[in-house]
């Protein structure tokens, strides 16, 4: 499996990702304050230059990474790089304001030049600017801390006076670990009995180089001042403190980092209980082609619901989302406003992907219980769908596709262009309205329920004092007024076995006679009505 | 013992032995078992502890995950900082095809909530209170949320089975884990999961063995003291991020309406959805997180920044000639922080006095307006809590604990939350001592006589415990010399020579701490960074559930006490007790 950037379009096979991580670790960088991809300019650039490519004119001295979009460069948080390229790199070893990171090694190794006086630190270029006021981050707690527990643990192996030495001696041997677990809750009887006689637990950290920070009230003091100072503007969102792991505990713009490009990759979708594939992309980098496609929608009809006043300006494909319908707002029928407890009568149309006639039954709950609680009659609950044969069948057996619309629409009028079904000007329990090449059309009568029913709610009291309810929910309480109908759909069909696309039932039909085998669908789904009124 | 002669006459079992043990540490196991099956028994222990590599080692990388009720932390062992935090908002909780958040005024338009829905409700991922959680639902949202970490963020590129640490609150209903586990076994394909309590991983995280960790979250914030990686004691409260952000909240519509009264031009005849236009939780938690801080203790005492009538007046107050160098902010002039109000009706920009935005703390975690008899049980504030947690504890570990109070929790990150807390604990331990009688009404005159008589180290201080005492009592108070001062005769003997809490002193490099114990408090990296730390040393966890264990027993066959890192730590290891 390959993984690109999506910026430099560079493909990172697995193991790179294993060792150097998830992001791009090329120059790709995206705007820590407006996720803009960053660019790379020089110093001594012309301002104009910036859009231009920058191959053009290579610019010479110092560099540093441009939003071009909120004008945020790497300048406003003290970094510049000395090279144009391995931005990474450079950016690893310096702080925000300039700072040259210490190495995770250099304290251990004055850690180790402490303890052993005879052979003095090889050198010590790392300036002691770790100044008191300048906490530790989070970052070098972590790798002290590791580095403490690491030597805790192998001093308490060297102690044991084993014949073995000391780099042999594994984290992991029997006794250390019994050890361990001990500390760590102990585990099983033996091991505990075992290391009752094992003196010497572990320590804990004592110093900012074992990893021990204290709560100080003076850099906290100094947070505060800093906030007081820089105001809202000067702080981070949460959205831009969780882009990066680095960028987690930034409170301050100043704090933060240019954030490396997260590197995606092309991903098979399986089935949750087969694990069949069902969807799969070309590997190839540049191509956006599926394998394999298996979509449910290929399935099942489409179902759409239309105002029966709201005379359709062409057939309806998309399959209805309670969000919808705001989109397909008409003139003559308003979506937004349907007036409660008033029957209104919508137009639902299946259509039928397959190439089989399709036989269905609808049901929706008898006490529905959606918050705008709305009554749902079908009055014609049951009917055939015609097969999904080619355009031209239609096309030659009716007309065009264009005049399809218009002789739909008389439909309305008289009897439907598929000729089975009787229409009228007034709706009748038990019979289709309209039927199409793949389609049908049936009745639905729909009593609103009204939106403002919410009950009053609880209150939420707190120290003795009476707090409002506060808005919680978005979904519901933005969409309250959102009138949605649970539908059970029933699918009946027969097909050839041997048109089956899967291999599981190829077997059936392998001596070659056409063998009809009967299916059966069935599933819930919500039909998007509209915003009630009031 | 049988031992020796029968591995004498077995060479191939003793040579197994010596093959797999480096010296005598694996001697005394042997020797515990003289039944025929020693053989088979050692092979089993062998394999168990024996080669350094094999069972510690095989899988090579552990995924840690950090549960709470926001987020989910999710990452790699032995890194610092986890590789994706994700928070189960409502924007998780879409339709498919609902594409609003992406519509150019979503942030233009305040979310309404449901009428009776408590504050946050959709942001959260489970409550405590387990009667009104769906668990379906939780289970959905976890499930995508673990899966978003190992695509998006993990990049496993296989089905392999892998090892989990999965850092959980120690107390956190048994549906809940349930259904974290599930969902986890489900998703990830993980052999095992080892369960690890977050007050444990965050005492790991901060270089300790012994602490308090008050992890202030958002529902409740949990003191728990931890003894050698043991759980001894926990108390909650209500009082954490939810009551806060409401508290902001509440701040934010004052100052609103306040705004609205004062040029009543800005208002475009929305007087009518006035009761309607209030600040969303997203709003609250931006402001608090942003610009929400906490006031000092004196200067908490001194200003209190609750009446807003106050504080409008100390904005307009200009007394900068102070220095700056002054801690306490509400001394120099007080700048107005504004703050955007986008979704408002109108947008607003809001113009708070900066000490303002210390109110919300004060009030929701510090409760200074209200008085202590009022408060229940649960609502605690803050340093009470941490007060009354202290008290409960025997005293050495008291001692131990004092000097080591660690907060963690998203709130603890509001500057000057930790050192109002400690200070606010240090003035309590200074005023009160440790005594949990608050008022002896009439019987005060007796105290002196019965207050610690039978402590020679106490005995220069004499004085009644229900005044503000001397400071340098507190700090005669020694880990080893306090006792509970209810008079047992049993308090009056000599304290038995503890051997194990001896050895630790001996081997302690820091006898200094635990001999004169101040309050203080210490930093932790997290629940997250901690449970990495163990899982980068190879410590194996108390309670590890394998995953056919898991789908066959549940929860059942983890043991009477379901103690995460450590609490019994009798019978925890799945193994031994399925
Ligand atoms: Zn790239
Ligand atoms: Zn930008
Ligand atoms: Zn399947």
């Amino acid at each position: 499996m390959n993984w690109f950037c999506p910026n430099c379009l560079f493909e990172v096979p697995s193991s790179t990702v294993k060792s150097e991580g998830n992001r791009c670790t090329r120059n790709c960088y995206n705007c820590p304050i407006c996720t803009a991809p960053l660019s790379v300019n020089g110093l001594h650039q012309e301002p104009s230059s910036y859009l231009t490519p920058k191959d053009a004119a290579q610019p010479s001295g110092p560099y540093f990474l441009a939003c071009p979009y909120c004008n945020w460069t790497t300048l406003d948080i003290g970094i510049q790089f000395d090279k144009p390229h391995k931005i990474t790199e450079q950016l690893s070893r310096t702080k925000n304001g300039g700072r040259v990171v210490s190495s995770p090694r250099d304290p251990e190794k004055q850690r180790m030049g402490s303890l052993s006086r005879d052979t003095p630190p090889t050198k010590l270029q790392e300036p002691p600017d770790t100044s008191p006021q300048e906490p530790p981050d989070s970052d070098e707690l972590f790798s002290n801390l590791a580095a403490f527990y690491k030597n805790q643990l192998g001093e308490a192996s060297g102690t044991d006076q084993l014949g073995v030495g000391y780099t042999e001696y594994g984290y992991g041997s029997p006794s250390n670990l019994a050890r361990i677990m001990n500390m760590y809750g102990g585990l099983s009887y033996t091991a505990l009995k075992k290391s009752r006689k094992k003196p010497a637990p572990m320590r804990e950290a004592q110093d900012t180089n074992e990893g021990l920070h204290l709560v100080s009230s003076t850099s906290e003091a100094a947070t505060i001042r800093r906030l007081r100072d820089q105001g809202w503007d000067g702080t981070t969102n949460a959205e831009q403190r969780l882009a990066i792991p680095t960028n987690n505990d930034a409170r301050f713009t100043d704090d933060l980092r240019p954030v490396a490009t997260l590197l995606p990759t092309k991903r098979t979708k399986r089935c949750r209980t087969c694990r069949h594939i069902l969807a799969k992309l070309e590997s190839k980098l540049h191509s956006t082609r599926y394998k394999i496609r298996l979509l449910a929608l290929n399935y099942i009809p489409t179902i759409t619901l239309r105002g029966l006043l709201d005379v359709p300006s062409s057939i309806p494909t998309a399959l209805t989302l309670p969000s919808s319908p705001s989109t397909t707002t008409s003139a003559a029928f308003d979506y937004q406003t349907l007036s409660p407890t008033t029957p209104t009568q919508f137009l639902l149309t299946l259509r039928n992907p397959l190439f089989d006639p399709i036989r269905v039954t609808l049901a929706t709950p008898a006490t529905p219980s959606q918050r705008p609680a709305g009554k749902v009659t079908i009055l014609c609950p049951q009917f055939d769908v015609g097969a999904n044969t080619d355009v031209w069948d239609e096309a030659l057996t009716d007309s065009t596709s264009g005049k399809d619309k218009s002789g739909r629409q008389g439909g309305v009028k008289d009897a439907g262009s598929g000729g089975a079904s009787v229409g009228g000007e007034v709706a009748e329990a038990g019979k289709v309205w309209e039927r199409g090449r793949n389609w049908t059309s049936v009745i639905v009568e729909v009593v609103p329920g009204t939106a403002g029913s919410r009950d009053a709610g609880r209150e939420y009291s707190f120290g003795g004092e009476e707090v409002k309810p506060g808005d919680g929910d978005e979904e519901g309480g933005e969409d309250a007024d959102v009138l949605e109908i649970p539908l059970f759909v029933r699918v009946e069909y027969e097909t050839d076995a041997a048109a089956e696309d899967s291999g599981v039932v190829a077997k059936i039909g392998r001596e070659g006679v056409e063998k009809r085998v009967k299916r059966e669908l069935a599933y819930w789904c919500v039909l998007g009505v509209g915003r009630v009124a009031g | 013992m049988a031992t020796p002669d029968y591995l004498a006459r077995k060479p191939s079992a003793s040579l197994i032995r010596s093959s797999i043990s480096y010296g005598q540490s694996s001697k005394p196991a042997a020797g515990h078992s003289p039944s025929p099956s020693t053989p088979l028994f050692k092979r089993s222990l062998s394999s168990q502890f024996g080669s350094p590599s094999s069972s510690f080692r095989a899988e090579d990388d552990c995924f840690i995950y950090s549960l709470g009720s926001r987020f989910l932390h999710a990452g790699f062992m032995s890194e610092s900082r986890p590789r994706c935090i994700l928070a189960f908002g409502p924007g998780e909780s879409r339709r498919a095809g609902d594409y609003r958040q992406w519509a150019p005024d979503f942030h233009t338009i305040r979310r309404r909530g449901v009428r009776g829905e408590d504050w946050g409700r959709a942001h959260e991922l489970y409550r405590l209170d387990v009667r009104d959680v769906d668990l379906g639902l939780m289970q959905d949202k976890l499930e995508r949320a673990i899966r978003q970490a190992q695509t998006e963020y993990f990049m496993v590129d296989s089905a392999r089975p892998r090892k989990i640490m999965l850092a959980v609150s120690s107390a956190l209903p048994r549906p809940l884990l349930l259904t974290a586990l599930g969902t986890l076994f489900q998703v990830s394909h993980a052999s095992s999961i080892t369960l690890l309590s977050t007050s444990i991983c965050s005492v790991v995280a901060a270089g300790l063995r012994s602490a308090l960790v008050v992890d202030i979250g958002w529902a409740e914030t949990i003191v728990t003291a931890v003894y050698e990686y043991r759980e001894v004691g926990e108390r909650r409260s209500v009082r954490a991020g939810k009551v806060l952000s409401l508290e902001m909240a509440k701040v934010l519509n004052d100052e609103c309406a306040r705004r609205k009264t004062q040029n009543p031009v800005e208002r475009g005849g929305s007087s009518s959805e006035k009761a309607d236009d209030e600040v969303s939780v997203e709003e609250a938690e931006g402001v608090l997180t942003r610009v929400g801080w906490c006031q000092d203790r004196d200067s908490a005492r001194k200003h209190p920044s609750d009446t807003s009538s106050k504080s409008a007046a100390g904005a307009n107050e200009v007394q900068s000639n102070r220095p700056v160098g002054a801690v306490a902010a509400t001394e120099i002039s007080i700048p107005l922080i504004s703050i955007p109000l986008p979704a408002a009706t109108p947008p607003i920009t809001l113009r708070i006095p900066f000490n303002r935005l210390s109110s919300p703390a004060d009030t929701a975690l510090f409760a200074l307006s209200t008085p202590l008899h009022d408060l229940d049980d649960h609502d605690l504030p803050l340093h009470q809590l941490v007060y009354k947690s202290l008290l409960s504890l025997p005293p050495d570990i008291r001692a131990l604990c004092m000097a080591r109070i660690v907060l963690t929790g998203g709130v603890s990150q509001l500057p000057g939350l930790k050192s109002r807390v400690i200070s606010e604990v240090a003035t309590l331990v200074r005023e009160r001592g440790w005594d949990p009688v608050q008022s002896y009404g009439s019987v005060s005159m007796k105290l002196p006589h019965r207050h610690r008589s039978d402590h020679p180290a106490n005995e220069d201080g004499d004085e009644p415990p229900d005044i503000a005492q001397s400071p340098q009592r507190s700090a005669t108070l020694d880990a080893a010399s306090i006792s509970l001062p209810v008079p047992i005769p049993a308090s009056q003997q000599p304290q038995e020579p503890d051997p194990v809490l001896a050895k630790l002193r001996h081997h302690s490099h820091s006898n200094a701490d635990s001999r004169a114990p101040t309050t203080r408090g210490v930093e932790t990296l997290g629940a997250w960074a901690g449970a990495s730390l163990i899982a980068g040393l190879r410590v194996k966890g108390v309670v590890e559930i394998e995953k056919d264990d898991f789908a066959k027993n549940g929860l059942r066959g983890t043991g009477g006490v379901f103690g995460i890192g450590g609490v019994g730590g009798v019978g925890g290891k799945r193994g031994s007790a399925g």
